[in-house]
């Protein structure tokens, strides 16, 4: 029996539905455009911070001081601005950091994937995890009140505001960076070679040296590009115990300043136009080596599951 | 009740050499095909020959997919106007509800049983809230779910068994009021029983609307169609009439051709 | 060999790191947790008297703890509606060729060093010194608009994987109905993918509270009482911490700064325990999903 005539359809007002779609039509375009003009924004601020780098930059290539800025030595008082101590203390700082934060993640992180105890993994990853959350500003008050004094009086030659003192402190907060990337990785990895590798007798920390290792390669890569520039990036650790000595550090135990430092220094010690000049180049110079990590890391990872969606 | 031959039947749905294409590689090559109204059609054929995309198709689904493209034409009946849905600017949520779908696994909305068919009333057609129970009732009633969910309207779709959501999905189109329904191996997620329920409402649906399937089960097909149509490597190889799948060699020659 | 030796160094660098984070955190929390009374944050001001701000708190952490809340509440408000907009617009909208652009962008955006944000920020006040606005000033406002651009990258990649990872058929089950596009995404997609967005939007508000960087450029100060209005100077938590690390003089100083460092610790941390939850919900509630489709 055919349920038609058992209840029959009423149909629908026409003239309403018509209304009712043009009307979402509509919105559908205003949405879009929201949408749109949203992402602008948000992109275009790249763009501005960028610009406005630029813009405070351009008197110096007109006034010709650029060679003044690219200069060893920073006395503002004597009208010296050289900014290239500072760019050779962001160097020295952030490579020395991740000498110690590397290989240490690297640890960590075989020791996650084999080279330890199963049992330890999940609150070993647990705690990394959270490291993500403390606050810099904590690290380096923490390191102000500890580490400086016993900086101090290992070495008496130091004050303690040092190299040393900010690498090590340093490393501490780019470390969860860097396992975190490794361990995405090598779980992809595993994932794929775990079974074939166990089937084949290894154990799995010979999985884990001779199998997955180089599997990982990119992983690796990209952990230590992204955490020299985390390292690169730091501001607040390098201005509370590196000490800010504008000068080219001979020993761990010398004072340096950073160009992210020294960005806030000068901000913070009202200075003359051309102080706030070599702000501007700093800035630069720290933009583009970020931005240039940031694409060089888009070549590496291919993007894996979250940029394709319809797999 | 005889059924018709399609001669006597004007057609609602005339597809006219159409072709699909994903990213550079064609899937469906130069389709043409016609189906009618209180006829049961089939689309048979083995996984990948282009069933599923044919059925998008119909509704322009195949366009929520990334770098598809469709040439070709495809007329529908809808509303007694013929409308062709790729060149006349007919609103994609109208051809949409038109023209509804059900999948391989119940496509439900994460929300309740009465939800799952009040949303779509009030965002698609802008029902007013009053008028929305009385609709909902009927279109469960409409799939034979009426009696098995009326005391859990609130609880979540997906705490219903699997026959039982895909009747609901069935029911979710019948509130909107369509014309033509597409499904896409509407018992394939589901075990016998429930698969039986889900046909038999197939077979009672047939006579008010345009119904097109797509299956991969012969047994099925000589069950509940009235025409079946043969796809291999995305296009029409053979057209079945109920009578064909009735003789027991055709069916025989069809297991080795293309199954 | 080879193996023995990598396991050995292992093992060393767990313990290191773990002995070193411990001693951290146990040196903070017991250095911390002494200082805790209504004198760290209200110093010797009436408790209601400060609280409604009748009297100035001259020796308490509670003008740096409104100015974060204030400063964090501006900038989510701020980067909320933009981030999860741009999310969505490069999760469902954006074509192939504009998206690979509009996501490079956010890269560079997540990459940019806090202290950048802050010299734009400056930069911007200089700016407008100059040109439009004679008497504009580093404040409030301009240290949460600079504070959103810092935690904007957060948000849109939350949004964007989270919409992305949603089951196909979620997003087929309303198209096919004959949703909008956007009917679908405000009433099928988005609330799906709430947990997610939530716990992005969590942790971008714990990255706002504990950023210094980008205040110490914008209009933060060390004694400003209760900010005066989003074009004030205020204080901060995180600038109070590092302003007292160089500048205590006394053991109570000091103490304070403990103080003040440990309970930026418990809400930084609290934020990302909170994410985290939500986060492994968001997976959790879909597999049990798929178990009974």
């Amino acid at each position: 029996m055919s349920i038609q005539r058992e209840i029959p359809l009423a149909p629908t007002a026409e003239a309403a539905l018509k209304t009712h779609w043009r009307r979402l039509n509509r919105r559908q375009g205003r949405v879009q455009a929201l949408l749109l003009l949203a992402t602008l924004i948000s992109c275009g601020s790249v763009v501005a911070i960028l610009g406005f780098l630029t813009y405070f930059t351009v008197p110096i290539l007109t006034e010709g001081h650029l060679t003044a800025i690219f200069s060893w030595s920073w006395r503002p008082f004597h009208g010296k601005f050289g900014i290239l101590p500072m760019v050779a203390g962001s160097l020295c700082l952030a490579a020395s950091a991740m000498a110690v934060a590397y290989p240490l993640g690297l640890g960590i992180c075989g020791f996650a994937h084999g080279l330890g105890p199963r049992w330890l993994r999940g609150p070993l990853m647990g705690l990394i995890n959270f490291m993500t959350s403390i606050p810099t500003v904590v690290y380096g008050f923490v390191s102000v009140i500890f580490l400086v004094p016993l900086v101090r009086t290992t070495f008496p030659a130091s004050t303690g505001y040092s190299w040393l003192t900010a690498t090590l402190t340093l490393s501490l907060m780019i470390l969860p960076t860097i396992v975190l990337l490794i361990q995405a990785q090598l779980q992809q990895v595993d994932a794929k070679v775990r079974l074939a590798s166990a089937a084949l007798g290894f154990s799995p920390s010979q999985t884990l040296l001779w199998v997955m290792r180089p599997l990982a390669a990119r992983g690796l890569w990209a952990a230590a590009v992204l955490g020299f520039s985390r390292a690169l990036g730091d501001t607040l650790i390098a201005l509370m115990v590196a000490g800010n000595a504008p000068q080219v550090p001979h020993s761990m135990l010398d004072s340096i300043r950073t160009l992210t430092a020294h960005i806030a220094l000068v901000v913070a010690t009202d200075s003359t136009s051309r102080a706030y000049q070599s702000i501007f180049v700093s800035g630069l110079i720290l933009f583009a080596v970020t931005g240039a990590v940031n694409l060089s890391l888009r070549r590496l990872q291919s993007r894996t599951p979250a940029g394709k969606r319809h797999a | 009740m005889g059924s018709k031959g399609p001669a006597d039947l004007e057609p609602t749905v005339v597809v006219e050499d159409l072709h699909v294409g994903f990213a550079d590689r064609e899937v469906l090559h130069g389709l043409s095909a016609e189906f009618h109204r209180g006829r049961l059609a089939m689309i048979l054929g083995r996984s990948g020959s282009g069933k599923t995309t044919f059925l998008r198709a119909l509704n322009r689904l195949n366009e929520c997919f990334p770098q598809s493209e469709t040439w070709g034409t495809i007329k529908l009946k809808l509303r007694g106007e013929w409308r062709d849905i790729y060149a006349d600017g007919l609103a994609l949520s109208v051809l949409r509800h038109r023209v509804g779908m059900v999948f391989q696994t119940p496509h439900l909305l994460p929300v309740s049983i009465a939800e799952n068919l009040a949303l779509p009333l009030k965002l698609i057609l802008g029902m007013p809230r009053r008028e929305i129970p009385a609709r909902t009732a009927r279109a469960l009633k409409e799939a034979h779910l009426l009696e098995e969910v009326k005391d859990r309207l609130k609880a979540p779709a997906h705490t219903l068994s699997g026959g039982q959501q895909q009747r609901l999905c069935l029911a979710r189109l019948l509130a909107l009021e369509p014309e033509i329904l597409l499904l896409d191996e509407p018992t394939a997620s589901l075990d016998f029983r429930a698969a039986l329920k889900v046909e038999e409402l197939l077979l009672s649906l047939k006579e008010r609307y345009t119904v097109i399937a797509v299956s991969h089960s012969l047994s099925q097909a000589r069950r509940l169609t009235d025409e079946a149509l043969i796809l291999r490597d995305g296009s029409v190889v053979q057209k079945l009439s109920r009578e064909d799948l009735q003789v027991p060699g055709t069916l025989q020659t069809l297991l080795e051709e293309i199954f | 060999m080879a193996y023995f030796l990598a396991r050995g160094f292992a093992w060393l660098a767990v313990a290191a790191v773990l002995g070193v984070v411990l001693l951290f955190l146990g040196f903070l929390v017991v250095r911390g947790l002494s200082t805790f009374n209504l004198g760290l944050f209200f110093g010797k001001t009436p408790v209601w008297a400060a609280i409604t701000g009748r009297l100035p708190v001259w020796h308490g952490i509670w003008p740096a703890c409104v100015g974060t809340i204030l400063l964090v509440l501006l900038a989510s408000g701020l980067a909320l509606p933009l981030g999860v907009a741009s999310g969505i617009y490069l999760a469902h909208y954006a074509q192939d060729a504009w998206k690979r652009w509009f996501g490079l962008a956010v890269e560079v955006l997540a990459g940019i060093p806090s202290i950048l944000m802050g010299l734009f920020g400056f930069a911007l006040i200089l700016f407008l010194k100059k040109t439009f606005v004679p008497q504009a000033n580093t404040c409030l406002l301009l240290s949460a608009c600079c504070l959103a651009l810092l935690v904007l990258p957060y948000l849109i990649f939350m949004t964007q994987t989270t919409l992305e990872s949603l089951p196909e058929e979620l997003r087929l089950a309303g198209l096919s109905l004959g949703f909008t596009p956007w009917q679908n995404m405000l009433h099928v997609l988005l609330p799906a993918a709430s947990r997610g967005v939530l716990s992005g939007v969590i942790l971008a508000v714990g990255r706002a509270a504990e950023d210094t960087a980008v205040i110490l450029l914008t209009g933060v100060v060390a004694n400003a009482g209760l900010p005066s209005g989003i074009l004030g100077k205020y204080e901060a938590l995180p600038f109070h911490i590092f302003y007292l690390a160089s500048q205590a003089r006394t053991e109570a100083e000091l103490a304070k700064g403990f103080g003040a460092a440990l309970i930026l610790l418990l809400i930084t941390a609290a934020l990302f325990l909170g994410a985290y939850y939500l986060k492994s919900t968001v997976t959790k509630s879909w597999d049990q999903k798929d178990l009974l489709i």
